[in-house]
């Protein structure tokens, strides 16, 4: 499992719900919420997409099934506006 | 038995006309 960086040009402020990213070259912004930053955070901690889901899962008591769909779901977001790139 | 599933939301885009920079 390779880690996963922020996107050179994008910046992230976190906020009090949750962050904003901004592509600098585009000039897309976009609104995480506060599980978002869990979840992104422990994968940029080095996390992979199962551990960042068994924290997630912890932390609010959910099932372990639904919270790795959450963290899917997210990362397929994150990935699909490019703000995440595989770390080289 | 809060939890709020992770969500990224995309909210606009800065153009040339909202900066001016």
């Amino acid at each position: 499992m390779m880690s996963l960086n922020l996107h050179q040009d994008v910046s992230m402020a976190e906020t009090d719900d949750g962050a904003v990213l901004l592509h600098q070259r585009t000039g897309r912004y976009w609104q995480l919420n506060p599980t978002g930053v869990f979840v992104l955070n422990a994968l940029l901690d080095g996390r992979t997409d199962e551990q960042a889901a068994d924290e997630l899962a912890a932390r609010h008591q959910l099932d372990s099934d639904a919270a790795r769909r959450d963290v899917s779901k997210v990362v397929a977001q994150l990935r699909a506006a490019h703000l995440l790139i595989e770390a080289r | 038995d809060s939890y709020e599933p992770p969500a990224l939301v995309a909210v606009g885009e800065f153009s040339e006309d909202t900066l001016g920079h």
